[in-house]
């Protein structure tokens, strides 16, 4: 196993404290022979305005590894190790300290958004509710910073979609209403596991390239697990490749895409590239 | 191209009505609208397009899985709409589906023995208990699966390899039409190739025709000698595939192919905006003019109020007014 730490943790002492930082986190449920660790050992970091890609096959253990870093491990799950959020610890951290947290300083998109969506109740219900909960912002003026975020994720017609309910909408602006929904609070972090992969190539390039902006826009940090090496080509600043629970190679998205160590890393980089598409762009 | 002619869709729609709008209107939707494509025999015809394009609606159409409000889908030259029941069936053998989804199409209640021996029950009811195990056995070393897996049950089984089984079902009937909705969407890339090159390597063994449904370019290009692209329920444009990839003369076609992912980053960052993506928005085109005028950055006045014919352009077959200028 080679780890190249220093593209991704701040050298020793010389930085403050990075907004994410994982250190030696496992997950580990019970098998038929005892504990299986899904998640093993991970450590990582993460700077504001920065996008780190998490690349893995089904059954790496990143969707996982996304979820500890919520507190949403489910119950069978043994969490161990660090994980600190602007210097929070959040495993072991109450029930009621995670819920604050959650949807505030770190939000989550999911692959698919029907499953995050409320499919009973409106739009706009669901987004003010999140601003009432956290921001004790109600009514009208609840109303207002709605609409501003979905007309920030690149929707049309926001003030009219409030009204609308999830089934009417299609996947590609369900997908930004997650993200919207996400975005709400201007959260530190935005985890998002797969968040283009159920998508049109048109949409997916859309959310790639709103993902992209709202960092720079936001300086949000996002962590970003997927099993396509072409989506974190398109946006990760830094890359870290997962197999078996842990991370067998990390480093600067160029230099890692350039020059990959692990054969692993090499047989999901020669796979993505076999299928890619020569488009007119110089090499 | 010079196969002969498998199957055929002649000037296919399929509409929907839609009722129960904000007065209780009703409101039709054109889901496939006058399609028609040619596929002979070891052909691979590509039908891409984004959800919502009427992609589907057609592969289900050609099985008569939906009902077709118009148009014909001829077998052989045999149109399939005036068999009865009985000869649909028989016919059926021939044309042979996979489907996006590997485990939402597998029984999970079934072991794998029993779900490819289900074809057999039904396409050659002469055949015994044994001969059938034997047959599917045969069939699954055929998909690149161990024999040994015949008594596992489908959630024992990786997404690829769930597929695989997918496909050994199918081809279990010796079909000569293989019918591939979006076959590897659900699956990681790095399983993607595997399970293309399966389809493309039993394609040369039986001589099989492919009509493979897509909205994943890359898939594509390394399987299919034509491709057809559809927006909502059109032919855009259609053409050999090399031919199209290199030179797309309709705007849709080239925000499709502007839009594939690349998996080298200094690359990926160096593409230019993509002015024809989809405008997030709830309202539904105008009836009149070109279906992908309200995402056309080359749109002119023409394309709102006359609908483009398709014509051919350069070896390609395109419907755009301004085909010709590129």
């Amino acid at each position: 196993m080679r780890c190249v730490m220093s593209l991704i943790l701040p050298p020793v002492a010389a930085m403050s404290e990075p907004l994410l930082r994982v250190d030696g986190l496992s997950i580990h449920y019970p098998g038929p022979g005892g504990p299986v660790a899904v998640v093993d050992g991970v450590s990582l970091a993460l700077e504001r305005g920065r996008i780190l890609g998490i690349a893995g096959e089904s059954g790496s253990g990143k969707t996982q590894l996304l979820l500890a870093l919520l507190g949403l491990v489910p119950g069978a799950g043994r969490v161990t190790g660090s994980v600190r959020l602007n210097g929070e610890q959040v495993v072991g951290a109450p029930d009621s300290r995670l819920q604050r947290l959650r949807g505030d300083r770190v939000a989550m998109v999911f692959q698919d958004p029907m499953t995050a969506l409320n499919p009973q109740l409106r739009i706009g219900l669901q987004l003010t509710e999140v601003l009432a909960w956290h921001r004790s912002l109600k009514g009208a003026r609840a109303r207002e910073r709605a609409t501003e975020m979905l007309a920030s994720v690149g929707l049309a017609e926001p003030a009219l979609l409030l009204e609308r309910y999830p089934h009417e909408l299609s996947g590609g602006m369900r997908q930004r209403v997650m993200i919207a929904m996400a975005l709400l609070c201007e959260p530190d972090l935005l985890l998002a596991d797969e968040p283009t992969t159920a998508l049109d190539v048109t949409v997916q390039a859309q959310v790639l390239d709103l993902l992209g902006e709202l960092r720079d826009r936001l300086g949000m940090a996002i962590l970003l697990v997927t099993h396509d090496l072409g989506v974190i080509a398109q946006v990760a600043d830094e890359v870290a490749v997962m197999q078996g629970g842990r991370i067998i190679e990390r480093g600067d998205v160029v230099g890692l895409f350039a020059a990959p160590q692990e054969p692993y890393t090499q047989r999901l980089l020669a796979a993505a590239r076999r299928l890619e598409i020569p488009v007119g762009v110089p090499a | 191209m010079s196969a002969p002619l498998l199957l055929e869709g002649r000037d296919l729609s399929v509409v929907y009505r839609r009722s129960g709008g904000l007065f209780g209107t009703s409101s039709e939707l054109a889901a496939l609208d006058h399609v028609s494509f040619t596929l002979g025999a070891g052909e691979t015809l590509a039908i891409v397009g984004e959800s919502g394009s009427g992609k589907s609606t057609l592969a289900r159409a050609v099985l008569r899985l939906v009902a077709l409000t118009a148009g014909q889908v001829l077998l052989r030259g045999e149109d399939l709409a005036i068999l009865t029941e009985a000869e649909l069936r028989a016919r059926r053998r021939e044309l042979q589906m996979i489907f996006q989804d590997p485990f939402a199409s597998l029984d999970p209640r079934m072991r794998i023995a029993e779900i490819l021996a289900q074809p057999l029950r039904v396409f050659e009811p002469a055949l015994n208990r044994a001969q059938r195990r034997e047959r599917a056995a045969a069939q699954l070393a055929g998909v690149g699966l161990d024999a040994a897996m015949l008594d596992r049950y489908p959630h024992q089984f990786s997404g690829g390899q769930a597929q695989r089984i997918g496909i050994a079902r199918a081809l279990i009937a010796a079909p000569s039409v293989l019918v591939c909705d979006e076959p590897v969407s659900a699956l990681d890339v790095s399983i993607r190739t595997q399970v293309l090159e399966l389809l493309a390597e039993q394609r040369a063994k039986r001589g099989l025709a492919l009509l493979f449904i897509a909205h994943d370019l890359a898939a594509v290009r390394f399987l299919c000698d034509r491709t057809l692209v559809l927006y909502r329920g059109q032919i855009m444009e259609q053409g050999p595939t090399a031919q199209l990839f290199a030179a797309a003369r309709h705007p849709y076609t080239r925000a499709l192919l502007d839009a594939a992912l690349i998996a080298d980053p200094l690359r990926a960052r160096r593409r230019t905006a993509r002015p024809e993506a989809a405008p997030a928005r709830l309202a539904e085109p105008s009836r009149q003019g070109c279906p992908f005028v309200s995402r056309c950055a080359q749109q002119q006045p023409r394309c709102s109020v006359e609908r483009p014919a398709l014509r051919n352009v350069g070896g390609l077959q395109v419907a755009c007014h301004r085909a010709d200028e590129r």
